[in-house]
């Protein structure tokens, strides 16, 4: 059903910033209860993650939109005589919750209209975040509306576009001049150990990095980088992480994978093992794999917790194997570097990162973190200066 | 009596292909056989070695044939599976190439077992009325020296064919028009046989004539593999339908094989000897088809689709367990295909970014 867009606008008009930013704290909050109705609503419709792993990323995940950090990021964000665009095209992508609910709350927060497209493996988690909002605040739940449509509605000013490149180039090349476009394309993430690290702590956080949506996300760590100057330090490393993953399984379970990805990741293993890579792996099932230095032709690393340990002869090793992943570096989770955050940027900075992170915070990125080098608002603002 | 030499067991396996595909299962002989088999492959083949040792499975530990890893057919591309020292290589097969680039690769230093295997399935499957001519849609041994298919074909129309057999595909490519010219002036009954997608163009070749045949009363036809990127597809009904429509044979006398470069068995309908189509491929007595789970690797239920994988005593020299990709179910008297798992979808934002890695490696 063709949304009503003049409702639409009409609701986002009508709902002053302070009742925005009050409406989406409420909504957020009852999302990390470790009651809410909608997280376990969320956690019957969604097979591709546990109720477990989900409940964690949305306690930790959501714990940032409050309405001081809202509040924060608008005086950061938004100077002068700022509007947000009337109506926002939002083209979801990926199976994140997180990263849809984001999507959704930054366009309503600068005072926007916001028709929303569900991604194909996730028409659950912006619905239930409607109807949450609905819950929250009526009147800017109406500014809302979710669809599985794959039109770009005509009187769109602006389009935030989540997806492969393909899509945001082909999406990009079909809005009309003047539309505000903001385009995430396909992004990966990776963790590097240095010298410094205390191994037990950093494997464990990894391990809830590569945990947290099974490695399904662009936050997720597709590589793990573990300084080599101590040659044992790698596959020391490898035996904490695999330590870890063995107790995450239990504590946050993987979701559930179709035949072609168990069958995916038996293959790697078979492969991996076949040529005698250092491999550990689970006991039963698929549910983890670590392997020491990755041959470059296996594919989709880092997924659904199967990960390799690549050693680095210190950051000159790093920088070389970050730059193999420009542009499409997104996040760097380090720890053990001390003293090096000057080269570490520079190393992000040419990957075409745009965040350096602890371990264990690559999924859970801040509320202001400027996503691909943007703002999180502020490319849909507009303002006029005066004077 | 335990059996530790190939010799010894390859014997024995010889016997019982010989005995042919139409005896008991026989249990007990399979589980002897297959785990004496997995014990020499443990002992003789590294990689086939490194993967049981990885996936916690050793002589000691095993206690069924069902316990085998199977080998997924990627690892093929990966590493040599052979019992056997490379010198003593004496043939080599290819798996059709990917985009991937890599391809599978089945090394052999004896087709004896191999032969027999096919011949005993073909033979019973397609030749119980043998001699008969052969008209293949595919190059021969010569020219295609690492297919297995041209192999077979080779081998088959050696044993069962009224000559060497016609082979219509050459490195240049081949002429539709010589094959349509042989086939409508046969008055012998013919073994037509080729891939899927060799078929479609067949028939293509024959429309754009406005051109049908009437093969002779007694012709039967062998397709086998997907056609899949290779030429227009078409549902395995419809072609069939297709190719009964333009070579003049009823539907039953098109036999469907499947077949895979990883095994030395091969798997057929008994749609020609029962004279009505069926879409059931009958496992011979030497080897076990399961359909199983890809999570747990336990069979599924009966009937249930699961993932294909096939424990073939034929295959001494390499493994004797691998897992397809294709999707099946088991039903009483074999297995149904039922499509294939294809590439698992990305279903995140996540990219693979392994190339990239390759790249910045090779800097």
């Amino acid at each position: 059903m063709s949304p009503d867009v003049e409702a639409l606008r009409a609701a986002a008009v009508a709902t002053p910033l302070k009742q925005r930013i009050d409406a989406l704290d409420r909504c957020f909050r009852v999302w990390q209860r470790p009651d809410s109705p909608w997280l376990q609503e969320l956690s019957a419709g969604v097979e591709l993650y546990s109720p477990q792993a989900l409940r964690f990323a949305l306690r930790h995940g959501l714990a940032e939109w409050t309405g001081e950090a809202m509040h924060r990021l608008i005086r950061e964000e938004a100077h002068g005589r700022w509007r947000g665009p009337s109506l926002t095209a939002v083209w979801l992508g990926g199976s994140i919750p997180n990263a849809s609910f984001a999507a959704l709350a930054l366009p309503l927060l600068v005072g926007s209209a916001v028709i929303a497209k569900t991604a194909r493996h996730d028409r659950v988690s912006p619905t239930l975040f409607q109807r949450s909002l609905r819950d929250a605040d009526p009147t800017l739940a109406a500014a809302l509306h979710v669809t599985d449509e794959n039109e770009i509605p005509a009187l769109a000013d602006a389009m935030v576009v989540y997806g492969s490149d393909a899509t945001v180039s082909a999406l990009r090349s079909r809005c009309a001049a003047g539309v505000r476009f903001v385009g995430h394309g396909h992004k990966l993430s990776a963790a590097a150990v240095g010298p410094d690290a205390e191994l037990e702590q950093a494997a464990g956080a990894i391990a809830i990095d590569l945990s947290l949506f099974d490695g399904r996300g662009c936050l997720s760590p597709a590589h793990i980088f573990v300084d080599a100057s101590d040659s044992k330090r790698p596959e020391r490393f490898m035996e904490l992480l695999c330590d870890a993953l063995r107790k995450l399984a239990v504590e946050l379970p993987r979701g559930r994978l179709d035949d072609a990805e168990h069958a995916l990741l038996r293959e790697i293993r078979a492969r991996l093992a076949a040529v005698g890579h250092p491999l550990d792996i689970s006991p039963h099932g698929t549910d983890w794999a670590v392997w020491l230095n990755p041959p470059a032709e296996l594919g989709r690393p880092g997924l659904l917790r199967h990960v390799g340990v690549s050693p680095v002869a210190g950051l000159t090793g790093l920088e070389a194997l970050c730059s193999g992943l420009a542009p499409h570096l997104s996040s760097l989770a380090v720890c053990g570097w001390d003293r090096q955050e000057p080269v570490l940027t520079s190393i992000v900075h040419a990957a075409g990162g745009s965040r350096i992170c602890e371990p264990g915070q690559l999924q859970l990125p801040r509320l202001n973190w400027r996503h691909d080098g943007m703002g999180a608002i502020e490319p849909l603002l507009r303002s006029v200066e005066i004077g | 009596m335990k059996l530790e030499r190939r010799d010894q067991i390859e014997a024995e396996i010889l016997q019982w292909i010989s005995e042919g595909v139409a005896g008991p299962p026989d249990e007990e002989r399979f589980e002897h056989l297959a785990v004496a088999l997995f014990e020499l492959q443990f002992r003789e083949n590294a990689a086939f070695r490194s993967i049981s040792e990885a996936f916690g499975c050793s002589p000691g530990k095993l206690t069924s044939w069902r316990e085998i890893p199977p080998i997924p057919t990627g690892a093929f591309k990966e590493a040599r599976l052979a019992c056997f020292p490379a010198e003593q290589t004496r043939q080599v097969f290819l798996t059709s190439g990917s985009t991937l680039g890599a391809r599978g690769r089945l090394e052999l230093d004896t087709t004896e077992l191999y032969e027999a295997s096919l011949l005993a399935t073909l033979g019973h499957y397609l030749c119980p009325d043998a001699p008969i001519e052969f008209a293949v849609l595919a190059p021969d041994s010569a020219q295609a020296p690492d297919s297995s298919l041209s192999f077979m074909f080779d081998r088959a129309a050696r044993r069962f064919g009224r000559g060497p057999g016609r082979f219509y595909l050459t490195p240049e490519g081949w002429s539709p028009g010589r094959v349509i010219a042989d086939l409508a002036e046969a008055s012998d009954p013919q073994l037509v046989a080729g891939t899927a997608f060799a078929f479609v163009h067949l028939i293509d070749a024959l429309a754009e004539r406005g051109q049908t045949l009437r093969l002779p009363a007694g012709t039967r036809v062998m397709e086998t593999g997907g056609f899949k990127g290779r030429s227009r597809e078409l549902e395995r009904e419809e072609l069939h339908r297709a190719i009964a429509q333009s070579l003049g044979v009823p539907l039953h006398r098109i036999v469907n094989q499947y077949g895979m470069c990883e095994l030395g068995s091969q798997f057929y309908e008994d749609s020609l000897r029962l004279g009505h189509n069926s879409n059931i491929k009958h496992v011979p007595p030497w080897v076990r088809t399961r359909a199983v789970s890809m999570e747990t690797l336990e069979d599924v239920e009966d009937g249930e689709p699961g993932v294909l994988i096939h424990c073939d005593l034929a295959n001494t020299g390499s493994v004797t367990t691998v897992q397809t990709s294709d999707l099946g179910r088991i039903v009483e008297g074999g297995f149904e295909i039922l499509g294939r798992i294809e590439g698992a979808e990305a279903r995140g934002c996540s990219i693979a970014a392994d190339a990239l890695l390759g790249e910045a490696r090779a800097r």
